[in-house]
């Protein structure tokens, strides 16, 4: 039949054909795919899925690699997708397909998706060709992951006690850590009068049980690693029992593991499956000493449980410097108790990077308590096999080992043979640090003596260059002795970071060892950095081993300032004598220095000129207590800037010179004074001090607490004591009974006037001392104590009155 | 604080030592000569206050010059009589006279005297 189509009809269709043929451009897609095959991983799970794609990849978009466990695409799982771009014509790619165990057949496929296309006039209409299809190619679970599983490296088994012919033996074994092992099973020779091997039990987990016929036979038990494919490992250790009815002790526990935590050594096992198993001990020795130097730690009950926990709160702090221990399990039934499990070693984890190494340490740098432990005794102890050892990085590969002939301590140190010059191992972690930050470094090392061995912390900054280093430089040691070196630097400007390296410095490759690597970093001054009891003074150990003080902060800095010392000074026409009385004054950290008194030891010059002025240069030895003249005899008469300077040097607090002219004549000798006090109580008035209660004013020294009376908070509060001197006058007021200086302020109960115009206030002419106390103003500037015999006195508040 | 001349007796201090009696109302001093015998009194440069002027007025061993045109006391003649003190000195006339003999009566200031 002939269609008939008008005019208008051909010309739509021969469009639409036209636009179809110019929107696919003719980019029909083939197949990309050559070859295709699937292979089975020889030590593991899984597949290797391996394609080749030809030159012409035009139309298609991306391939999929799709598998499943039924010959169903629509249903696979999709493993990985490549993009088909022009660059990867005639390209070889393979996938790594470890996530099956392939314990049944597997099918692959790979799934060419065309480029999307437009349809449509308007070619608004995207449309998706269909996928084209490779495969499946089949892979069979008989013919993957064929190799044997990692044998069975430890194993045990129990008897239990015959039971109508049947014993049951319950096996514990070391789960090996190949993840193709699928379990345990127990072939017995000799059982059942067969010489041939037959499987007897099987268990996925330790432990487990099986039953044997109680035939009074002695046979061979062995023990083999079985693959998740069924694959027997072709060796496995043996134990003979005797199926005679007679139960034994437990078996041996596997599996027993020890935790590093906070609080100690967490001792974790399960139990074994023994039905009478009463307890299980655990034990503790030196690492690497056995069991027959362990001791029993604990004994716990069995409960029944599947699993128990012990910790052990001293399983760190009493291993010694540098060591660690070892447990062991034994479980115990009536008729004994088993052998002692495997030992398994406490080694202090690499809890963060901040500790790459483990175990305790001779540190012999400051012990103060004010510092950051950046790096632990780093004596590459974690690990005996893994290099670089975990925490440290071998960025120019370098020949690295483990030396275990004579540690400096532990088991092990690190060796670089043949380590180019500056070539490092560096700490894997990068200790964030900034400028001015004091670090202490030190490490044990040995070296071939041809070259310096080097442990350094690099200071580095936000780029990550190297801007400085405080380096242990162990000079050229020899490696007939470890030698520890150590040093002390402050990060530079720009520090952002600091690394460990560890290197040699020679031109010539040599070998060098390492050990005990320590990082320190002081954050704070306190009690452990001072080089005395009274002044804080900053400690430090320099390159040659030698403890050293900085003189940043000079002795007579800890002196409070405006504290008055009071000389009296007497001259003739010929001597000058200087004395004074004894005096305390506090320093800063608020110990108390104590002047003694002059007595019979005062500064005296004789032979001197009549009406000549000299120059006395004094100072305070700030630790001794004791004042000096560093002039000459005669003094000066002229200033002396030489004397003028030295009266400050360190351990000194520098006295105002003095100045005095001799007399004319020789005659009644003149006196004078410098400093001192002019108002406060005599020697014998009580006051109020805390912690020492009531004592008298002259007993008051530097740092005392006495009682006054704020008038701004209406309660009575305790002054800091600053300085306290005497001097002996001859004129007094009594007030209200209390013998005070004549002007002394005091409290009259409305106002402070001075004591001679309270009213009733008496005079008194006798000699005595006059205590000059010196106190500390509180926030509200008042500086008033009280003297508290009898009816009390509030005195001393120089220049402030009360609102 | 005020620097003034102060007319003072003196006693002994436990160490042996001649201090005047003045002192009780200052903090610094210069004491130029000692007296002669026990009792006997010297003009002494101190270091003061109103309040320590007012109460050393209420003590009979001390006189207190509040300024140098004071007119010396009979004391004070007395006392340096030999060294040219008349009745009707002004204080600052006989402190130029004795300083001609002693230099210690002419300081000006305690404040660098240590």
């Amino acid at each position: 039949m002939t269609q008939q189509l008008d005019r208008d009809d051909v010309l739509w269709r021969m469009q639409t054909q036209a636009d179809l043929l110019r929107l696919r451009n003719l980019q029909i897609p083939k197949n990309p795919v050559v070859t295709f095959t699937a292979t089975p991983l020889p030590n593991s799970f899984g597949a290797t899925i391996e394609f080749t794609l030809g030159p012409d990849l035009k139309g298609c978009s991306q391939i999929n690699v799709m598998r499943n466990r039924i010959n169903d695409l629509s249903s696979a799982v999709l493993l990985n997708t490549y993009p088909l771009t022009a660059e990867n014509a005639n390209g070889d790619f393979q996938f790594i397909d470890s996530d099956q165990a392939l314990l049944a057949d597997q099918f692959y496929w790979l799934q060419t998706i065309p480029l999307p296309e437009r349809a449509g006039l308007a070619q608004t209409e995207a449309v998706s060709g269909t996928p084209i299809v490779s495969g499946p190619v089949t892979l069979s679970a008989l013919n993957a992951n064929l190799l044997p599983p990692d044998a069975i490296a430890d194993w045990s088994v129990s008897l239990g006690a015959g039971s109508n012919g049947i014993q049951l033996l319950c096996v514990n074994f070391a789960v090996p850590s190949d993840p193709n092992f699928g379990s345990c099973q127990i072939q017995a020779t000799g059982y059942l009068g067969d010489t041939n091997p037959q499987i007897v039990g099987q268990g996925l987990s330790s432990p487990f049980s099986f039953t044997m016929v109680q035939t009074g036979e002695t046979v061979t038990l062995q023990a083999f690693a079985v693959s998740k494919n069924g694959i027997n490992a072709t060796s496995g250790p043996t134990h003979t029992v005797t199926l005679n009815g007679t139960e034994t002790v437990p078996a041996k526990l596997e599996n027993v593991t020890v935790t590093v935590i906070t609080t100690g050594v967490q001792v974790d096992f399960d139990a074994g499956l023994e039905a009478d198993i009463t307890s299980y001990k655990v034990y503790r020795g030196p690492h690497g000493s056995g069991f027959g130097s362990a001791t029993l730690k604990t004994t716990i009950t069995s409960t029944g449980s599947r699993h128990y926990t012990y910790l052990d709160t001293t399983g760190i702090s009493d291993a010694a410097a540098g060591a660690y221990f070892d447990y062991f399990v034994t479980a115990v039934n009536h008729v004994g108790e088993s052998s002692a499990s495997a030992a398994v070693s406490a080694i202090p984890p690499l809890q963060n990077m901040d500790q790459i190494g483990q175990g305790a340490t001779y540190l012999k740098v400051p012990q103060f308590t004010g510092r950051e432990i950046v790096v632990s005794n780093a004596n590459f102890e974690a690990s005996a096999s893994i290099l670089p050892p975990p925490g440290w990085i071998n960025p120019s590969s370098l020949n690295l080992s483990y030396e275990t002939v004579s540690p400096d301590s532990g088991n092990r140190s690190l060796k670089i043979t043949t380590c180019p010059q500056n070539s490092a191992v560096l700490s894997e972690s990068k200790w964030p640090c900034s400028p001015g930050d004091n670090f202490f470094v030190q490490a044990a090392m040995k070296g071939d003596g041809t070259s310096d061995v080097v442990t350094a912390l690099v200071f580095l900054d936000k780029t990550g260059a190297s801007v400085g280093s405080v380096a242990a430089d162990g000079g050229a040691p020899t490696s007939a002795s470890w030698n520890i070196y150590e040093n002390q630097g402050v990060a530079p400007a720009n520090t952002v970071s600091c690394q460990v390296a560890l290197k040699q410095t020679a031109v010539t490759s040599s070998t060098c060892w390492f050990d005990d690597i320590h990082v320190i970093r002081q954050t704070n001054m306190d009690n452990e950095l001072l080089d005395g009891s009274t002044f804080r003074r900053l400690k430090y150990v320099n390159s040659s081993n030698t403890i050293s003080v900085s003189s940043a902060l000079n002795p007579q800095g800890s002196i409070i300032p405006g504290q008055a010392l009071t000389v009296s000074i007497s001259f003739t026409d010929t001597t000058i004598t200087i004395t004074w009385s004894g005096q305390s004054l506090l320093r800063a950290d608020g110990s108390i220095l104590s002047l003694v008194a002059s007595g019979g030891s005062p500064i005296t010059y004789t032979g001197l000129s009549a009406s000549t002025t000299y120059y006395i240069y004094l100072r305070l030895n700030v630790i001794a207590g004791v004042i000096t003249a560093v002039n000459s005899s005669p003094p000066p008469t002229s200033p002396n800037a030489t004397n003028a300077a030295q009266t400050a040097l360190d351990g000194f607090a520098a006295i105002p010179a003095v100045k005095v002219t001799t007399q004319a004549a020789p005659g009644p000798p003149g006196g004078g004074s410098g400093g001192g006090g002019d108002t406060c109580p005599e020697y014998s008035e009580l006051v109020t001090v805390r912690d020492k209660g009531q004592i008298k004013a002259g007993e008051v020294v530097a740092g005392d607490m006495i009682q006054g009376y704020s008038f701004k908070t209406q309660s009575n509060v305790f002054r800091r004591v600053l300085f306290t001197s005497g001097t002996e006058i001859s004129a007094w007021r009594i007030v209200n009974g209390h013998k005070v200086s004549p002007a002394e302020p005091v409290w009259d109960g409305n106002k402070w006037t001075p004591a001679y115009r309270i009213p009733g206030s008496t005079f008194d002419g006798s000699i005595g001392t006059r205590i000059n106390i010196t106190v500390e103003s509180d926030d509200f500037d008042e500086s008033n104590f009280w003297l508290t015999s009898g009816t009390p006195l509030l005195i001393h508040n120089t220049f402030i009155l009360p609102c | 604080m005020m620097q003034k001349w102060m007319l003072s007796q003196c006693f002994e201090k436990s160490d042996g030592v001649t201090e005047p009696v003045c002192t009780a109302y200052g903090m610094r001093f210069l004491m130029p000569t000692a007296p002669a015998t026990s009792g006997g009194w010297c003009l002494v440069f101190i270091l003061t206050s109103p309040h320590q002027m007012g109460a050393a007025g209420q003590d009979p061993r001390v006189q207190v010059y509040r300024s140098s045109f004071a007119t010396i006391t009979p004391e004070t003649v007395t006392t340096y009589a030999a060294q040219g003190a008349t009745a009707g000195m002004f204080l600052g006339e006989l402190l130029d006279v004795l300083s001609g003999v002693e230099p210690n009566f002419g300081t000006t200031s305690l404040l660098n005297a240590g």
